[in-house]
């Protein structure tokens, strides 16, 4: 080998090295930048988080994902699904850590708003403009509208929180023949269908989203509000005495641990046929359906009662769709947030949960696909209820017409006071005024920060 | 000439000798080296976080927008104003005192048992105890509802069926039961810790104790009490103030089994400090939280290391 070889050798090895560190070094940094996908033309992912978990709705959402990727070569979607309050609890970290995801889907109205009041939201309006503005059920777009600017693409799909689920049958036995509309009437109901192991009601009282929810409703029923038009604590009222009132009396007819329930108890009281009433979601249709055949012709749904002299009042979820701010794939998640309106498989992924998520889109609610469903057949009417219910309800994001948005909407909620209202009054046998009064304090304190 | 020699060294050529290093600075940087990598990872993941939390302990930190204003001392002020604060302390210490010592009492019982020579599957045994152990909590907390639920759960349904009770007893809902209840599931998620240091500990105590006892008269009963426990005395200390340590600061199973509740009975500092970070948004106050609660873990450190210093010294 000659000289000129090995020198040729050598300064071909270090320029290699150099090559590679240097390689090496763009590689670390752009894929740190997030830029490796545009630096080599290569895919990039997009973050998706749901908070809708169930098996049926996990394989609803593999189908969106290879839809979207076989229309969108070079996209790909990844799903990470975490349900109940863990989500927010998640979603809070990746704020703090500034690693957000791209799209959110179905995060609770309240929580949305609180989002909004940090201004950590992107505008949706290229979505809901794709999709279709009119198309969108009023109520369910106009939630999110603010200052002119969608900051939730509508919502994606909606849910109804106060249905009043009961067994014909039984209240058939005990004389009844159609729904309570009045919390006097649902008292009767329930005092007289308390037969043996069968309770009168199952309502949750465990510390938990639905019984803050539970008392939001009641309150509101009862005439009352939680937070003012003015944004002023006005908890301590009649109308929250006469919630917590009525609660604690519902509390004798309904199941021994109901003080533990939370959404999952509450509902599998019902569906195994321990109690004549309950509040719950459409999913109460699929459940009973399928884990409780012999029933499943014998129970319906109506508006749950509010008290005589009160107002009306329904509230439900309003499922939003979001892209946070700092979110590294803006435009490529629009384009799935659009996506995941595409008909065939919004159908189906509604039908995965059927009756338990209601469309928002008036072309998918009226159309054939979507109500060529065995159980939608089976309950039309149910269901029925259930879109009549929703169309007039609200959300403790915007509690009424005349509130402004209640941007600590979401920190009342999380700080389960109103579930601890309850329980003050039902396990610990305080007196109602007095935990209207405390409950006050505490709400006036998180609305000062 | 190749492209080395043409260039040379710039101390070569330049005819000046590069300093030499002594052995003994080479060791000293052999040694900075050797270290750099742990002291790093420990900067990095044990005092950044710390002074981090200190530091945050002093400010009002909305925990999404990590926006935030000094305010020295009103965080702690503020909590040691507020009952829930005091509740939590309280429901904290009755939670680590008698899970902890359910844990050592079932933990002592069946490592004795284990122990045995003429125990049946022994070794199966001994694996199987472990299982509690390893189990995730959520898993833990799932079978465990079921067994307490009120309609369908194997408790209540023995309590009717053999006319104990006239309706379900209310496992989680009702104070004190859902005190009890979790002190219940914490002993036997974590009995087997116990077990396996004791049981060790039990492997090691001289036979010819027991034999001198035997022939002196001893009873089982009065071996146990003479023999093993004072044996077991130093693995026990140190097994007491790991798990008190370790049980005070427990969050999953306490936040998945009762949330806290009924309102706030079974609230720990740990589920006060989530409640103020996530759901209240208050990453200031949350830091706050854990910073007292680092002071009373501290006690218990304190404890742990003169015990272990002690133990040392008993032992040399």
């Amino acid at each position: 080998m000659t000289k000129q070889s090995q020198s040729k050798r050598a300064i071909d090895r270090r320029t290699a090295l150099k090559a590679v560190g240097g390689a090496g070094a763009v590689l670390a940094g752009a894929t740190a930048t997030g830029r490796v996908n545009r630096a080599f033309g290569q895919e990039k992912t997009i973050q998706f988080w749901s908070s809708q978990t169930s098996p049926e709705q996990l394989k609803a959402y593999e189908q969106y994902v290879a839809s979207f990727e076989a229309a969108h070569p070079g996209l790909k979607v990844n799903v990470t699904l975490s349900g109940g309050a863990d989500n927010w609890a998640k979603l809070t970290a990746a704020f703090g850590s500034g690693d957000v995801p791209d799209l959110v889907a179905h995060l609770l109205g309240y929580n949305v708003i609180s989002l909004f009041g940090q201004g950590l939201l992107q505008s949706m309006d290229d979505v809901v403009n794709t999709v279709g503005e009119s198309d969108f059920q009023q109520n369910a777009r106009d939630i999110y509208k603010i200052d002119g600017t969608y900051y939730s693409a509508g919502c994606i799909t909606n849910n109804s929180l106060s249905v009043l689920w009961y067994r014909t049958d039984l209240l058939e036995e005990a004389g009844f023949s159609k729904a309570p509309v009045t919390w006097d009437e649902m008292i009767d109901v329930a005092k007289k269908t308390k037969k043996g192991r069968v309770s009168g009601m199952s309502l949750p009282y465990g510390k938990s989203g639905m019984a803050n929810r539970m008392v939001d409703i009641t309150v509101h029923q009862a005439g009352g509000w939680i937070v003012d038009p003015d944004l002023e604590p006005a908890f301590n009222s009649q109308a929250t005495v006469d919630a917590l009132e009525f609660l604690k009396e519902v509390r004798e007819y309904c199941p021994s641990g109901a003080d533990g329930y939370s959404y999952g108890e509450t509902l599998n009281a019902f569906v195994i046929g321990r109690a004549a009433m309950t509040m719950y979601t459409g999913r109460t249709l699929v459940n009973v359906a399928n884990k409780n055949p012999p029933i499943a012709d014998k129970f319906t749904a109506a508006p749950f009662p509010y008290m005589k002299g009160g107002r009306p009042y329904w509230i439900c979820a309003f499922d939003s769709l979001f892209i946070p701010k700092g979110a590294k794939n803006t435009a490529e998640a629009k384009l799935f947030a659009a996506w995941l309106f595409n008909k065939k498989d919004y159908i189906h992924f509604l039908h995965a949960t059927p009756g338990h998520l209601l469309p928002t889109l008036n072309s998918i609610a009226k159309s054939d696909e979507y109500n060529d469903h065995e159980l939608l057949k089976r309950y039309k009417p149910e269901v029925a209820t259930m879109v009549e219910t929703t169309s007039k309800a609200f959300n403790f994001l915007k509690p009424s017409d005349e509130h402004p948005y209640m941007l600590k909407g979401g920190e009342i909620y999380g700080s389960n006071v109103l579930a601890e209202s309850l329980q003050r009054v039902v396990v610990n046998g305080e007196s109602p005024k007095a935990v209207a009064a405390l409950g006050h304090d505490k709400i006036a304190a998180i609305l000062k920060g | 000439m190749n492209d080395r020699t043409s260039r040379g060294a710039p101390g070569v050529e330049a005819g000046v000798k590069a300093p030499r290093l002594s052995l003994e600075t080479k060791d000293k940087l052999l040694g900075l080296g050797l270290i750099a990598p742990s002291v790093g990872l420990f900067l990095a993941l044990i005092a950044y976080p710390f002074v981090q939390s200190i530091f945050l302990s002093f400010t009002e930190t909305h925990t999404i927008a990590q926006v935030s204003r000094f305010v020295g001392f009103e965080n702690y002020s503020r909590l040691l104003a507020d009952d829930d604060f005091w509740t939590s302390l309280k429901n904290n210490f009755i939670w680590t005192f008698f899970v902890m010592t359910l844990q050592v009492a079932l933990g002592i019982v069946i490592a004795v048992m284990l122990h045995q020579s003429g125990i049946l599957f022994r070794a199966i045994a001994r694996g199987l105890v472990l299982a509690p152990y390893l189990i995730p909590t959520v898993v833990t907390v799932l079978v465990w509802k079921w067994l307490f639920n009120d309609l369908y759960g194997i408790f209540n349904n023995l309590l009717l069926e053999y006319e104990l009770v006239d309706d379900a007893i209310n496992w989680l809902g009702a104070m004190p039961n859902a005190m009890i209840s979790i002190i219940l599931v914490g002993g036997w998620k974590y009995f087997p810790f116990v077990v396996i240091a004791v049981l060790a500990r039990l492997q090691t105590i001289p036979e010819p104790l027991y034999e001198a006892a035997k022939m002196d008269g001893a009873g089982p009963w009065a071996r146990f009490c003479d023999i093993t426990l004072p044996q077991l005395r130093g693995v026990l200390v140190i097994v007491i103030l790991l798990r008190s340590i370790w049980d005070f600061k427990e969050f999953d199973l306490i936040y998945l089994m009762t949330g806290g509740g009924p309102v706030i009975g079974t609230q720990t500092l740990s589920l006060l400090v989530f409640k103020e970070a996530f759901p209240l948004l208050h990453m200031g106050r949350a830091a706050a939280v854990a910073m007292l609660m680092l002071v009373i873990m501290l006690g218990f450190m304190f404890l742990y290391f003169k015990t272990y210093g002690r133990e040392r010294v008993e032992d040399a």
